[in-house]
């Protein structure tokens, strides 16, 4: 499986994760390109930090467009195992790839399972279509 | 269909920054459940009026706060630092701004110099139909409350619009990024000009997004201040609420005018409340 959006899962709110079915159990965190048109000019984002613990739903983040401030939320629960090193000096990149290289942050996943709460790729064109 | 909003109106003393901060956030960790009782303060009557008012509908709560400080005092944006107060462009020769008291806003945007200025906050919980609630920020919020007072100071005869223009700053400008609000310039600030033919940004404003709802903050300027006379406002411009003679609510002051354009803006945007609770703090002790 590679990471492209047909293979992600998301959050209502937009986070996407990558879950390969590997014996890692690292998932890989990001906003979708509809938040990021949707945020239309990023300005400043706060991620957290190596080691940190984090409960599925949790926000880990935040970001700043024109003025507004918002969260990102984690859709699954584990602990940080990476940041995306100087992602946030190059907010631009999140423009042009949010999904290979303008992933956010990695998790070690607790809880497999809190994969399949979250919604598949058809289900999220969807919520997106009926709040368009 | 959701039921219309009702609306807590409160109309505040001038406070400190911290504790004017400290009202906001609350506001927008409550607003969503309701529990507003705390306004009332130690007036038990007041609060008993408050809570009754509160329990008799399930519709959803909008809180509009219009509000002064009691010193001048500096708000910086959630990401903002002070120490860029003494290295920016627009404030680096100024050293004298950094003997002021400073508070960190959770709202987004550049600084702004709470002296000769009115402040108001809208808290709106989520599920608002009108307002898109995702990511970023609430345009049409932002644009409808501007919009309303692009109008009103037309009605007082002053040249005024939205910016449409933007001082946006990609990340890897943000370094040179004014220090002050009143310096940058997004497309739905609000701008007005002097004689000369000069514009100055004379309302601005930016939200906090939560779970549970959006904070959206405003600085509206009535007059510069002497700690920085660079920023000119609404009395400098020749602007006056009484010019209004009746025309626009026939108001005499600054205060109950701006009031009166923010109400209808949001009026105008969610329709009229079902309901509206006026409650002034003026002599309240809030515990927050």
């Amino acid at each position: 499986m590679i990471l492209q959006p047909e293979n992600l899962k998301y959050l209502p709110s937009h986070e996407w994760v990558y879950a390969p079915q590997d014996s890692s159990g690292i998932a890989t965190i990001g906003i979708s390109a509809f938040a990021v048109a949707e945020l239309n000019d990023l300005v400043y984002m706060a991620l957290p930090k190596v080691g940190q613990q984090i409960e599925a739903g949790q926000e880990f983040g935040e970001v700043e467009s024109v003025k507004a401030v918002s969260p990102m939320y984690s859709p699954v629960g584990g602990q940080i195992v990476e940041i995306h090193d100087g992602i946030v000096d190059r907010l631009e990149t999140l423009n042009s790839d949010p999904y290979v290289q303008g992933w956010l942050i990695k998790v070690k996943i607790s809880d497999p399972s809190q994969l399949d709460g979250l919604l598949d790729y058809a289900a999220y064109q969807k919520l997106l279509a009926q709040n368009g | 269909m959701m039921a219309k909003p009702r609306m807590v109106v409160l109309e505040d003393t001038p406070r400190l920054g911290l504790e004017n901060m400290a009202i906001d956030e609350r506001l927008l960790q409550d607003v969503a459940t309701g529990d507003l009782a705390w306004l009332g303060g130690q007036d038990h009557a007041q609060c008993d009026r408050l809570r009754s008012w509160l329990s008799v509908s399930d519709s959803p709560l909008i809180a509009v706060r219009f509000y002064t400080w009691s010193e001048p005092t500096f708000s910086l944006g959630h990401f903002q630092r002070i120490e860029q107060l003494g290295q920016a462009e627009d404030t680096r020769e100024h050293p004298s701004l950094g003997a002021l008291p400073w508070v960190q806003r959770k709202t987004g945007g550049g600084a702004i110099l709470h002296d000769r200025e009115l402040t108001y906050s809208i808290v709106v919980p989520i599920g608002i139909e009108s307002l898109s609630f995702s990511k970023g920020h609430s345009e049409i919020l932002y644009r409808a409350v501007h919009h309303g007072v692009v109008e009103g100071l037309r009605a007082l005869g002053l040249d005024a619009k939205l910016s449409e223009s933007c001082t946006c700053l990609s990340n890897a400008s943000k370094a040179s990024d004014p220090f002050l609000c009143f310096h940058r310039r997004t497309p739905v600030d609000v701008i007005a000009w002097d004689e000369q033919g000069a514009d100055h940004k004379v309302l601005g404003s930016a939200q906090r997004r939560v779970k549970t709802g959006l904070l959206q903050h405003g600085s509206f300027l009535i007059e510069k201040s002497r700690a920085y006379p660079g920023l000119l406002g609404l009395e400098d411009l020749g602007g006056s609420p009484a010019h209004s003679g009746g025309g626009f609510g026939g108001k005499s002051d600054w205060g109950d005018w701006f009031q009166e354009c923010v109400l209808l803006a949001i009026a105008g945007l969610l329709g009229r409340p079902e309901d509206v609770f006026r409650l002034n703090l003026r002599e309240r002790s809030v515990r927050i």
